[in-house]
């Protein structure tokens, strides 16, 4: 069992993805505010964060940030897998600078998007 | 009132150094009368030199540089206004700074360095490196051009961070007018204190008027110790030095905005231009996008000479009459590819959640009639997905090559004229019945081209209230092309028009851009094929287009 946080403002997807995976018996937190991600990788200790570029307050990038006070890099690396429809060249060559997972919207296969997840 | 021919504008020196003519300026004595002291600076550009002669002979020959005219000319002028030194002592002078550039005197020779700084603000930074101002810690200039909104303070504060500020312009003239009047021109930050200034206890100032422009030299050590009378005198005179090249940095600042303003609405005119400013020429052209290449290659290229140093005068082509209509209809496609972009992404997500609530769902113990719904629902919305995807795919500048069977750029073209199809008969004509037709290309633009020939037809349909509307869609294959006709029994091209309906931004419709026909003729092209319109035997009466596309090599 894996405990897993989702970031995620589109509230469908938030809430499919939790049930999605609490089904294959993980522990599911999630939120749609950035901030409150923030606080929550501040208090618990996640094995995955999946976390959404466009939040309605911040940027993921920036919780990713706000994450480095408390994780190394290579645990950042290894933990958050990023969400976005915005596949621009920019937002991907930051993604790569981080040495993130990079999951496109949309998912073209779920089954596979949920295997890169939980690998 | 005699030496009235010897005061140059600065703009003089400008147009003496950019215009490409041989010529040379020529000063005249008036006070002494005798010939061998009239003399001219002469360019000689083939050689990169500056020389000085009179009529005699040549004095003097510098190295082709602003400097050395700037140089020269200020020795020139010294020389006849007091018209006591000899000619002889002035070229002296000359040669020796030449010769002897390290040694001769240190600041002047970094400041011959500075005139060199592009902006002020690395004129004032470069101000504290200079030795005799190794004490200080920040430097400013606060400035308020003529007719603006704001006064300016540029500069370093201690730390060397960049300062800017945009300041009340009577707070200005407050400052400028106690500088002006002080004359020691020392002060405490303290009797300023409506400013807010950035940097504390005593500083010098140096006030300089400018026709267009006020301007004070601001120099701090950020402590509260009193200036002695050398200190003042050294930075006196060194803004004394500085004033010419202040003014310059000043004006090429506020045309810099200018023409940041100006290339801007350059970058968005629609059809090529070359722009030329007081350097030279550079084309903006290929700044825009490929779109407008697209639909544009008709079109030679026209230059345009803008000359940016004078008033705006924008020169058109005698034969390419660009017209406000022209660029009505660009900023729309222009516009119209944005707005696709955005609504791909706001659309996005909420498909992609509806498509994995529906994923839920299904696992869920439901009856068949539920999952059928549900199944529905997904197709749905795959199919949304699709049509988002196609149309921004339109405008996206992917450029990599693939293979595309024109089958199924058929089948996704009618898919998303489906709407614009209600009420007509399509009919899909395959030579080969069986097999792939690929082609070298994207599929996508394959998709747009048959994609506007299909809506073209189904809108000169519309226009007939035929009963019986029909589109015919059909393929031949040659050596190296498979074409593909579409055909509509409508009223067809009137002969008049035909030369024309390619031109971008030509339409017979009211609602129309004008550019469906153009733009499939140039992405046709750009894969290596064509479109033409053509005749056909099944539809004598209306009008039958064909696309060209080049096979993959077997």
């Amino acid at each position: 069992m894996k405990k897993i946080l989702i970031i995620e403002d589109e509230i469908l997807i938030q809430k499919s993805l939790k049930k999605i995976l609490s089904r294959k018996n993980h522990h599911v937190d999630s939120t749609s505010s950035g901030k409150k991600g923030i606080d929550l990788i501040y208090t618990n200790h996640y094995d995955i964060i999946i976390c959404d570029l466009m939040l309605q307050d911040i940027s993921g990038f920036d919780v990713i940030e706000s994450s480095k006070k408390i994780m190394s890099s290579s645990e950042i690396s290894k933990k958050f897998i990023i969400m976005t429809a915005y596949s621009s060249e920019q937002v991907i060559n930051k993604v790569s600078s981080y040495h993130l997972t990079i999951l496109k919207k949309p998912f073209h296969d779920i089954v596979e998007t949920i295997n890169i997840i939980l690998k | 009132m005699k030496e009235q021919s010897l005061f140059i504008e600065a703009s003089i020196i400008d147009d003496f150094f950019e215009s490409n003519d041989q010529n040379s300026l020529i000063y005249k004595n008036h006070k002494n009368k005798k010939q061998d002291c009239n003399y001219s600076i002469l360019k000689n550009k083939n050689q990169h030199t500056l020389e000085l002669r009179n009529k005699k002979q040549t004095l003097v020959s510098l190295p082709y540089h602003r400097e050395n005219f700037l140089f020269i000319y200020n020795h020139l002028k010294d020389k006849i206004k007091s018209s006591e030194d000899s000619l002889s002592k002035m070229i002296e002078k000359a040669e020796k700074s030449l010769r002897y550039k390290s040694l001769v005197d240190q600041s002047f020779n970094s400041l011959l360095f500075k005139i060199k700084t592009r902006n002020l603000q690395e004129l004032v930074r470069n101000l504290l490196k200079e030795k005799q101002f190794h004490k200080f810690e920040s430097s400013f200039i606060f400035f308020h051009l003529k007719g603006k909104k704001n006064a300016k303070l540029l500069g370093v504060t201690w730390k060397d961070q960049s300062y800017d500020e945009n300041l009340n312009v009577t707070h200005f003239n407050l400052f400028f007018n106690s500088v002006k009047k002080s004359k020691i021109k020392a002060f405490n930050a303290a009797s300023f204190s409506f400013l807010k200034l950035p940097f504390n206890g005593s500083f010098l100032a140096k006030e300089i008027q400018f026709k267009t422009c006020k301007t004070t030299i601001i120099l701090s050590r950020n402590d509260f110790l009193y200036f002695n009378s050398y200190e003042i005198k050294r930075f006196e005179s060194c803004v004394t030095l500085l004033t010419p090249f202040i003014e310059n940095l000043i004006n090429s600042e506020f045309i810099q905005n200018k023409n940041k303003v100006l290339e801007s609405a350059f970058t968005l005119y629609p059809l090529p231009l070359q722009m030329m400013d007081r350097h030279g020429f550079y084309d903006i052209s290929n700044k825009r996008a490929s779109l407008l290449n697209d639909f544009s290659e008709t079109k030679t290229l026209k230059k345009v000479y803008l000359p940016f140093s004078k008033e705006l005068t924008l020169y058109d082509c005698e034969e390419l009459r660009i017209s406000s209509f022209d660029l009505f209809h660009f900023q729309r496609i222009h516009l119209l590819g944005e707005l696709l972009n955005t609504l791909k992404h706001e659309l996005s997500n909420p498909l992609l959640g509806l498509n994995l609530a529906c994923r839920l769902l299904k696992e869920e113990s439901l009856q068949d009639d539920d999952k059928d719904l549900l199944k529905n629902i997904e197709q749905n919305i795959t199919h949304c997905q699709n049509i988002i995807d196609n149309f921004a795919n339109l405008y996206s500048s992917d450029d990599s090559q693939s293979t595309c069977d024109i089958k199924v750029a058929i089948q996704e073209a009618l898919t998303l004229s489906k709407s614009e199809l209600q009420g007509i008969e399509v009919k899909k004509i395959y030579e080969k019945k069986t097999g792939e037709f690929l082609i070298l290309s994207k599929n996508i633009v394959v998709v747009q081209i048959l994609f506007n020939l299909i809506i073209n037809a189904s809108h000169s349909l519309r226009e007939q209230q035929n009963l019986k509307n029909k589109i015919h869609i059909y393929t031949q294959e040659s050596d190296e092309y498979y074409e593909v006709y579409v055909s509509d029994n409508g009223a067809g091209v009137d002969e008049k028009l035909q030369e024309k309906i390619f031109t971008p931004f030509f339409t017979t419709k009211h609602q129309g851009t004008g550019l469906g026909l153009s733009l499939s003729k140039s992405l046709a092209k750009k894969i290596g094929g064509d479109l033409r319109l053509t005749e056909s035997s099944i539809f004598p009466q209306g009008a039958t287009f064909v696309a060209s596309f080049p096979k993959t090599p077997s």
